[in-house]
């Protein structure tokens, strides 16, 4: 059994050494093809990681579309705290922020030219507010919609305020754009595939008269079809690598760029590029399309070729 | 060994290369099948050989009928045999060495093993020295023994030959011919298909001749 399982081993060893010096002998198409693949990759890459910025940029946004509780006036401030209490307590309310008529008064005067009108109020007209940030697993506007209702039913509050739009717009916008990116990691994988097997197949015309011998000679299909097998898993996991390199660059050349476009519009938010389980799992996903591909265009094409005779 | 019951191989188009043969070969032996081009030698042999099926009849080979074999086994049956052609099919981008461990590599041998057996297969067909050149620096003579050096390195029961001196001048081809005598006498089974009368004259072997696909 173990003997068994160490001549299996040393034959895939020798398959994978093999078909690696099977691309090192052709070293421009090698590059060629890796290149291409590294290309198609980054694409599908990119898009994922701009989509999880933008999801947690739209986690951000939506501290814009939070809820403004405006709370009837003549509430003692025992009663507000346990009001505040309350809506604490709320599934799927995030952060409360009381806001006092004094502190929106002096916000108010704050402003220019609000001072003078101000000045013509004989009272603070101005009501206690309340604003909800939603939880962020919150995202769809229905379910927010429906903390509203929650909340609409507590006997203290006057009126709510929610910029139902805002939400909707950005939640149709985010959706839309992780769409593409699936589109976009489907057609693009698809790509892959294609130049793999692509590849693949020159590379089986290219040893034709060699797999004629072997077959000859009692290979069967599975012995030929090895280490051309280990040739795609070769190309993923070498265009992947190029693929990270060059997703990295590329983030790294316009992290600076998208700060200050950020810091324009008063978002702190800190672009990253690919973390290491991120990489790992960009290589792990190409090894494993260089194989399916390798195995979808070898298996017929092989069979079609007869042994020397 | 070798047991062909009423063989008949038609090929598409009507052609009949091999009509109502039948053929017993003993273990151990050796034998030459001879005839003009077109008499059905090749034939013969890719039918003992699993590279084709006859149209009827039976070929058993050690008592296994190899009419419906599939893929995979005609590959498995195939690597058990020594298989030489008038062309040596060499690897050209591979060394003499790699050439000769194919069928170890197939048989999923350990490299050590294989080592020893590539080098004493080479040994006995005195190209030892050769063993890391590539084979098209190697004269006609030299590539055909590395073939058979591959045809025996597995050590086969039966060994088949197609020509095997067609492309080499008489010195070369006796010695050759001495080298099959050689894996005989250690108990191979050999079937050598020639057209060369003169160079099997001398030689005490069976001789199966064959004429417009029939034995005569």
């Amino acid at each position: 059994m173990l003997n068994s399982l160490r001549e299996l081993t040393a034959y895939h060893l020798q398959a994978a050494i093999h078909s690696f010096n099977l691309l090192i002998l052709r070293p421009i198409t090698t590059i060629v093809t890796i290149v291409v693949i590294a290309v198609a990759l980054s694409l599908p890459t990119l898009c994922w990681v701009l989509s999880t910025s933008l999801n947690q940029l739209t986690i951000d946004w939506q501290r814009g579309g939070y809820i403004s509780l405006y709370v009837k006036t003549g509430i003692s401030d025992v009663d507000q705290k346990s009001l505040l209490d309350k809506i604490h307590k709320i599934p799927g309310v995030g952060d409360v922020i009381l806001k006092t008529p004094q502190a929106a008064m002096q916000e108010l005067q704050a402003q220019e030219g609000m001072h003078d009108v101000m000045r013509y109020l004989s009272e603070n007209p101005l009501p206690t507010v309340i604003d909800i940030v939603p939880s962020i697993t919150l995202h769809e506007p229905e379910a927010i919609e429906k903390l509203l209702d929650e909340i609409k039913l507590l006997p203290q509050i006057e009126q709510t305020n929610f910029d139902r739009e805002w939400v909707i717009r950005l939640n149709a916008l985010h959706g839309l754009a992780i769409k593409i990116t699936y589109i976009l990691m489907g057609l693009l994988s698809l790509c892959v595939l294609l130049i793999v097997g692509n590849t693949l197949r020159l590379l089986i015309h290219y040893h034709y008269d060699e797999i004629r011998v072997l077959k000859l000679i009692g290979a069967t299909d599975e012995f030929i079809a090895r280490p051309l097998m280990y040739s795609g898993i070769w190309y993923g996991l070498l265009g992947a690598i190029l693929a990270v390199l060059l997703i990295n660059l590329f983030m790294l050349s316009i992290a600076p760029a998208l700060q200050e476009l950020l810091n324009i519009c008063h978002m702190r938010y800190v672009f990253h590029s690919l973390s290491v389980i991120e990489a790992y799992q960009i290589v792990f996903i190409a090894m494993l399309l260089g194989w399916l591909s390798a195995k979808l265009s070898i298996k017929h094409q092989l069979s079609s070729i007869a042994p020397y005779n | 060994m070798i047991k062909l019951e009423q063989i008949v191989k038609r090929y598409s188009g009507g052609f009949e290369a091999l009509s109502q043969v039948s053929l017993n070969i003993e273990k151990g032996s050796m034998v030459f099948i001879t005839g003009h081009s077109g008499a059905g030698k090749t034939t013969l042999l890719k039918l003992i050989s699993a590279l084709e099926t006859p149209t009827s009849g039976r070929v058993v080979i050690n008592n296994q009928c190899l009419n419906h074999l599939n893929k995979r086994d005609r590959a498995y049956y195939r690597s058990n045999l020594g298989i030489i052609f008038q062309m040596p099919n060499l690897l050209n981008n591979r060394s003499v060495f790699d050439n000769v461990a194919l069928p170890l590599h197939i048989h999923g041998m350990q490299p050590l093993m294989i080592a020893k057996r590539v080098h004493a297969a080479l040994d006995m067909v005195g190209l030892l020295d050769k063993e890391k050149l590539l084979p098209i620096y190697l004269s006609a003579g030299e590539q055909q023994r590395v073939g058979i050096a591959r045809a025996v390195v597995h050590k086969p029961l039966l060994l088949l030959a197609d020509e095997p001196t067609g492309n080499l001048d008489p010195m070369l081809s006796t010695g050759i011919m001495k080298l099959f005598e050689q894996f005989h006498q250690v108990g191979v089974s050999i079937l050598i298909a020639t057209h060369d009368l003169s160079l099997i004259a001398g030689m005490k072997h069976r001789i199966v001749m064959l004429k417009d696909g029939k034995i005569c």
